[in-house]
């Protein structure tokens, strides 16, 4: 009987829930990358204008933050600057069982903001790592004044940060004496303030700095889409399962031409 | 005469309002350069301050807490009185883990330390340091007390679905985690290789000694894992296999082999002190994860090979104490389902058959008959932190005459709540 009690009532709750699920309220949240936050509170301000019954509501944090919130379900989006690693698909495929689905949603150039008097203009790929890892300490190592290099970076949640270790630094670690920044915002100001300063960030932030070439390419938007600047990556939204119903049209709607030209006006590059 | 005096007079209020203003400049640049000094102050403290914060952020805490209510349906369900063997309840409350982890993540090296804080008092769970290859980041090196590599051994109990292992893992790996060193090597996170060694004196595993038999000082652990992905279909599968390799070292001169009683007079092996048994096993793993309306896993492993224990007096009258070798097998599949982002159904099934090789009809030892459990339950994740689940175990044990001659009453309700942070 009691065996029979406890089996009954397994199966009604299940059943019930599998009711509930099919009625979801029309809520998107989004959360994560601070590179992506402008871009993503257009597409929702833009897309809620035109659709009032949905509700979309984007915070940042940075990708790691953003991807956390995804594993943990408190966020239906996680925007992110970088792929998601091996580490946190496993923790996602522990809750929910899905490898999660990746978007790439837009392009991005990831540009080195000098202060706008620093004689340098152009950095080789092998010089932005040696100056982020320790290697070159002074301007006048690479063509500038006799000055000491003062780093700043992005903190290790942000996507922008693992990337640019990945793909500038080439999986070494950052030099001690970097700077770790809350937000690309904060690191544009401090270069701007800093005539010794460099730093790195999404073009779409860069006001009163300036941008230096790598390898002596320009970070204008052709070169960026071209692929000829060395420096760029896909910005990426990422969903825990294949998207449905409300958020399906959302998607579909910012892969679409309206919202990949949003991504134009903030100045990133489009996917399509 | 007028005009020179009205000159003068405009001339000398002009001075004097130059003289103030020139002071005001002054005073007003001074303040500047206080200002601009403070900031610079603040800015220097900031510098440290962040310097603080980032050193701060390396130390990582974690934790979770889960308390049981469990209501066994067998009339000696719990023993709950310490001064009384005879006082058996059949429901209780316990804590079942009050876990803190603390890690220091110094990018290459790691420090982890936890510890767990249950109603049997303190103890030690992992003790450990790793460190990651600096130029390749293809290999890790662990050395301390550390969860053993099976893939249910490692997953965290936290995370788990079941409430408990499945028996053949508890039984192979109580405790979990033993002392020693391990290498995995992950190129390019193409496959993960884990070869690890470890000494038999932690916890659990030292509890598998026996009056009649040490385990060797050493045993080699291997486990090889890869993943598939396949995302456009939305699938994903795991495959993976593990290795134990292992002896123990007779303490006495008698084996009974698997395919005999335990009681048996006969068919002993006979042994000289100091010979060495094998404890040796093996398995095979595997995991689906498939998007489908909510996302759901299947998960499975086998396990078979040689396990030794200890028989007392009791167990061989005839003989005197002996070792007994097992040749057993087990088993589990477990089902997880997501039912909405707030709800995830699970059933399990998992078998442990402790000697594969005796006669059914010759079996006159309790402990190898076969143990069927068939587990389903439902866990909720509404509140950020919390999981409540609600598991029920219907344990089914072989019958054998003379022996258990019914199924003994003994399925299992348990009500979870877990805190993770």
């Amino acid at each position: 009987m009691f065996r029979k009690i406890i089996v009954l009532g397994l199966v009604s709750v299940f059943t019930l829930a599998s009711i509930s699920s099919l009625m979801g309220a029309e809520k998107i949240t989004v959360k994560g990358s601070d590179t992506m936050v402008i871009l993503a509170q257009r597409w929702a301000e833009r897309y809620m204008s035109k659709n009032g019954n949905i509700s979309i509501q984007v915070t940042g944090g940075g990708s790691g933050t953003g991807i956390t919130a995804l594993i943990n379900g408190t966020t239906d989006i996680c925007n992110a600057s970088r792929p998601m690693k091996q580490s946190e698909i496993k923790k996602l495929k522990e809750r929910f069982g899905t490898l999660g689905v990746e978007i790439p949603c837009a392009k991005d150039g990831l540009t080195v903001y000098l202060n706008q008097s620093n004689s340098v203009n152009n950095l080789s790929m092998q010089q932005l790592k040696d100056i982020y890892t320790g290697k070159i300490t002074n301007w006048n190592q690479v063509g500038g004044k006799n000055a000491k290099i003062m780093l700043y970076s992005r903190e290790n949640n942000s996507g922008t940060y693992v990337y640019f270790k990945d793909n500038v630094l080439k999986g070494a670690d950052y030099s001690p004496s970097c700077q770790n920044l809350p937000g690309t915002a904060a690191v544009v100001n401090a270069v701007a303030k800093d005539v010794n300063g460099i730093g790195y960030g999404g073009a779409a932030y860069a006001k009163g700095i300036k941008h230096s070439k790598v390898n002596g390419i320009e970070p204008t938007k052709e070169n960026i889409k071209n692929g000829s600047y060395p420096i760029s990556r896909y910005l990426y939204m990422y969903l825990r399962n294949k998207p449905t119903g409300a958020m399906k049209k959302y998607i579909d709607w910012i892969l679409g031409s309206e919202g990949q030209a949003i991504v134009n006006e903030i100045g990133y590059f489009p996917v399509k | 005469m007028r005009l020179i005096k009205l000159i003068s007079i405009l001339l000398l209020i002009s001075l004097t309002f130059a003289f103030k203003l020139n002071a005001q400049e002054n005073e007003g640049n001074k303040e500047i350069e206080e200002v601009k000094s403070h900031v610079e102050s603040m800015d220097e403290n900031l510098t440290a301050l962040l310097g603080d914060v980032a050193g701060l952020k390396k130390i990582k805490i974690s934790g979770y807490l889960q308390i049981n209510f469990e209501k066994s349906e067998a009339s000696k369900g719990f023993f709950m009185n310490p001064y009384d063997s005879t006082d058996f309840v059949q429901a209780r409350f316990r804590v079942r883990r009050s876990r803190i982890k603390v890690a220091y993540d110094a990018g290459i090296t790691q420090f982890v330390v936890q510890g767990d804080f249950s109603n049997a008092g303190f103890e030690l769970k992992d003790a450990y340091l790793s460190l990651t290859c600096p130029w390749t980041k293809a290999w890790d090196f662990q050395a301390g007390v550390f969860n053993r590599p099976n893939y249910e051994v490692e997953y965290s109990s936290s995370q788990r679905e079941s409430m408990e292992r499945s028996l053949v893992v508890r039984t192979l790996y109580p405790g979990e985690r033993d002392l020693g060193i391990m290498a995995t090597i992950h190129p390019n996170d193409w496959f993960k290789l884990q070869l690890a060694g470890f000494n038999n004196t932690f916890q659990g595993t030292y509890k598998q000694n026996g009056p009649n038999f040490n385990n060797e000082p050493l045993y080699f652990m291997a486990r090889l894992t890869k993943e598939f992905a396949f995302q456009d279909l939305g699938l994903g599968l795991d495959l993976g296999a593990h290795l134990r390799y292992g002896n123990v070292v007779s303490n006495t001169n008698k084996l009974l082999e698997s395919d005999v009683a335990t009681k048996a007079a006969a068919d002993t092996v006979s042994l000289k002190k100091g010979d060495k048994v094998g404890r040796t096993w093996f398995g095979f793993e595997a995991q689906l994860f498939y998007d489908l309306f909510g996302g759901m896993k299947l998960m499975g492993e086998y396990i078979m090979g040689n396990d030794v224990n200890q028989l007392g007096t009791a167990g061989s009258k005839t003989n005197g104490p002996a070792i007994r070798k097992r040749s057993f097998n087990g088993f589990y599949v477990m089902l997880v389902k997501n039912i909405t982002e707030e709800f995830q159904f699970a059933v399990k099934y998992d078998s442990y058959n402790p000697n594969t090789k005796i006669d059914a009809s010759k079996i006159d030892n309790v402990n190898e008959l076969t143990v069927n459990t068939l587990g389903l339950g439902l866990h909720n994740y509404t509140f950020e932190n919390i999981r409540i689940s609600l598991w029920y175990d219907m344990i089914t044990t072989k019958t054998k005459t003379g022996l258990i001659e019914k199924d003994p009453i003994d399925n299992l309700l348990t009500v979870r709540f877990q805190y993770k942070f």
